[in-house]
């Protein structure tokens, strides 16, 4: 979920999340993921939860398949 | 007028107190020739001019608070450990380097044994201060 979604430019998100605007451009890039206060900061904002934001069942799955393949 | 950032205060003191230095000493044992002068001049300006801007951002509530929030950004933090845990393996790689450096000349005085302990002993000490301070250092901080 990028800060456009929610009307936002990077640098309002981060101000909204307490972080920098680098922080909020590697995590929209997948580059870094984000701590869990951090990303219950960011689902307050979206007006989501965690586990929408962070496609959580989708990476589980995802990560499951390559450790099975490991 | 409130301080808001000591530290910064004291390092921005410490810059326009260099360029004052450099100035004096400019002036009583003036060096030769343009380059030097040219040197003098940037060096000169360059410590006041970032003395002068520290002492104002810790003078600056808003100036503080940004960067003491830029300061505690978790990517920052994160990116900052492993910065430092990587100089730690470049420092006792170096380390390593070096005592064997020192063990190869020692070699040509016919203290090969020694210059390998000495080395060894060197490189032991260092890694293990090394640990024992970046240990410390992150059991305080995470």
């Amino acid at each position: 979920m990028t800060a456009a979604a929610a009307g936002l430019t990077q640098q309002q998100l981060a101000d909204l999340c307490h972080v920098s605007a680098r922080t909020i451009i590697s995590i929209e890039k997948g580059q870094y993921s984000p701590s869990l206060m951090l990303a219950y900061r960011m689902a307050q904002v979206f007006q989501t939860d965690v586990e929408t934001l962070c496609r959580l069942a989708e990476n589980k799955e995802m990560e499951d398949r390559e450790i099975e393949n490991l | 007028m409130k301080i808001y950032n000591v530290k910064g205060l004291a390092t921005g003191l410490g810059l326009i107190a260099m360029g004052i230095v450099l100035t004096v000493l400019a002036v009583i044992k003036p060096q030769p020739g343009v380059a030097n002068l040219i040197q003098n001049v940037v060096l000169i300006a360059l410590s006041l001019i970032l003395g002068v801007a520290a002492v104002a951002r810790a003078l600056s509530k808003g100036a503080t608070h940004s960067e003491r929030l830029a300061e505690r950004d978790e990517r920052q933090v994160l990116i900052r450990m492993r910065a430092n845990t990587l100089t730690l393996k470049i420092v006792v790689g170096a380390a390593a380097v070096v005592a064997l450096a020192l063990a190869v000349i020692d070699r040509g005085r016919d203290d090969l044994i020694m210059g390998i302990i000495t080395g060894s002993l060197l490189t032991l000490g260092v890694a293990f201060w090394a640990w024992v301070g970046a240990t410390a250092h992150f059991n305080r901080k995470l």
